[in-house]
């Protein structure tokens, strides 16, 4: 090889870059030519230099700042987390307790109850049901003595606000998220 | 951070409803993104802000992102030509100095100023190559970045610049050797 080798024939050398042709008969010129392998050295330095370059962070606080600006929380914490899932689970047993309840002291299920073949009239349903609230709320009240006139009240209350949560945790709020995102139900 | 998810199922949990995880693509690209920002635009608060619209950007279109290509070339893709819709509300040009101009200053490196360098300790020569980047025309600094902190192939830098590959490599190779001129430089001036 005449002179010396050009900066990009030692870049493409950095790199690995060049035909096996190149390769060697650049690495041979480097075995007798001290400029050259004193350039090549350099390069190879300022290679391993620039894949050490230090990244530079934002300032404190960014992602909360970026999730702010979509709309969005940080990740909950792990009480948080906790709560946001167990309180639906206990929404939903004191749901189905009541209900429970309710149903057992409405009538509807005892063997005097009328058959469950025949279509029960709306009346007799919401009869039924009132019974049974009737029946739970007085026997809450021999344990709470605080429970009066309005404990039926509270009762129709806790069903009414625990299915809603209930619904908006599990259905509702999921269903909004993902036609936002996906564009899909 | 949870490093064991790749960044297709925290967009994958995005999707099912749990947006939040949103936060841990951010905290997985800010510091690289910052970097990119920081050397297109060379102002910490305008990188920043452009930064921040990026996520907003990428967030809002992760319903389009299909993941025929990487997030990270999507993500600094967008990243990028936010921070050119910065450069052109400030009317600043992104190659406003010309680097052959530079080369043609400079000429060849020295070969006998190398054995400088090996007097140096390599901390001293990453605050100098920093220095260095610092001076470098923007859109070589920004090919310097994308390829070494970004990790970016060259076609991935291709797909994020919207430039031919060859154009790239050029790039590439012009930053280096203008940054070897600029060191040099620097420890020539040092070693007086």
């Amino acid at each position: 090889m005449n002179g010396h080798l050009s900066e990009n024939q030692i870049q493409h050398l950095v790199d690995r870059n060049g035909s096996n042709e190149d390769m060697m008969r650049w690495n041979t010129h480097l075995q007798t030519c001290e400029a050259c392998r004193s350039r090549t050295d350099a390069f190879r330095r300022l290679d391993r230099v620039l894949h050490m370059m230090p990244l530079v962070e934002p300032s404190e606080g960014f992602t909360g700042k970026v999730l702010k600006k979509i709309g969005l929380r940080e990740a909950p914490s792990f009480w948080w987390m906790f709560f946001k899932n167990f309180a639906p689970l206990v929404a939903l047993a004191i749901v189905l307790v009541i209900t429970y309840f309710v149903l057992s002291a409405s009538g509807l299920f005892s063997q005097n109850a009328p058959s469950t073949t025949s279509v029960l009239s709306l009346p007799q349903v919401s009869g039924a049901f009132a019974k049974g609230t009737d029946t739970m709320t007085a026997w809450l009240a021999t344990y709470f003595s605080w429970i009066g006139k309005g404990g039926k009240l509270v009762l129709y209350l806790v069903v009414i606000f625990g299915g809603v949560a209930l619904l908006d945790r599990f259905i509702l709020t999921p269903t909004i998220r993902r036609k936002a995102l996906t564009g899909r139900f | 951070m949870d490093m064991s998810l790749s960044d297709h199922d925290i967009i994958e949990r995005i999707r099912a409803g749990a947006s939040h995880q949103y936060a841990l693509l951010i905290d997985r690209y800010k510091a690289k993104g910052m970097t990119l920002a920081l050397r297109i635009l060379r102002n910490h608060e305008d990188a920043e802000e452009a930064l921040q619209d990026a996520f907003v950007r990428v967030y809002r279109g992760l319903e389009e992102f299909e993941g025929r290509s990487k997030f990270s070339t999507w993500f600094y893709r967008i990243l990028y030509n936010v921070c050119l819709t910065k450069l052109g509300e400030r009317k600043t040009e992104f190659d406003r100095v010309s680097l052959d101009q530079e080369a043609d200053e400079h000429g060849e490196v020295v070969a006998d100023s190398s054995s400088l360098q090996e007097e140096i300790e390599m901390k001293d020569l990453l605050a100098h190559a920093q220095r260095a980047i610092e001076r470098l025309p923007a859109k070589f600094a920004t090919i310097i970045s994308l390829f070494y902190i970004q990790d970016l192939s060259h076609e991935e830098i291709s797909e994020v610049t919207k430039l031919p590959i060859g154009t790239i490599k050029t790039h590439l190779f012009r930053a280096r050797a203008a940054l070897q001129n600029e060191l040099q430089k620097d420890l020539v001036v040092e070693h007086w």
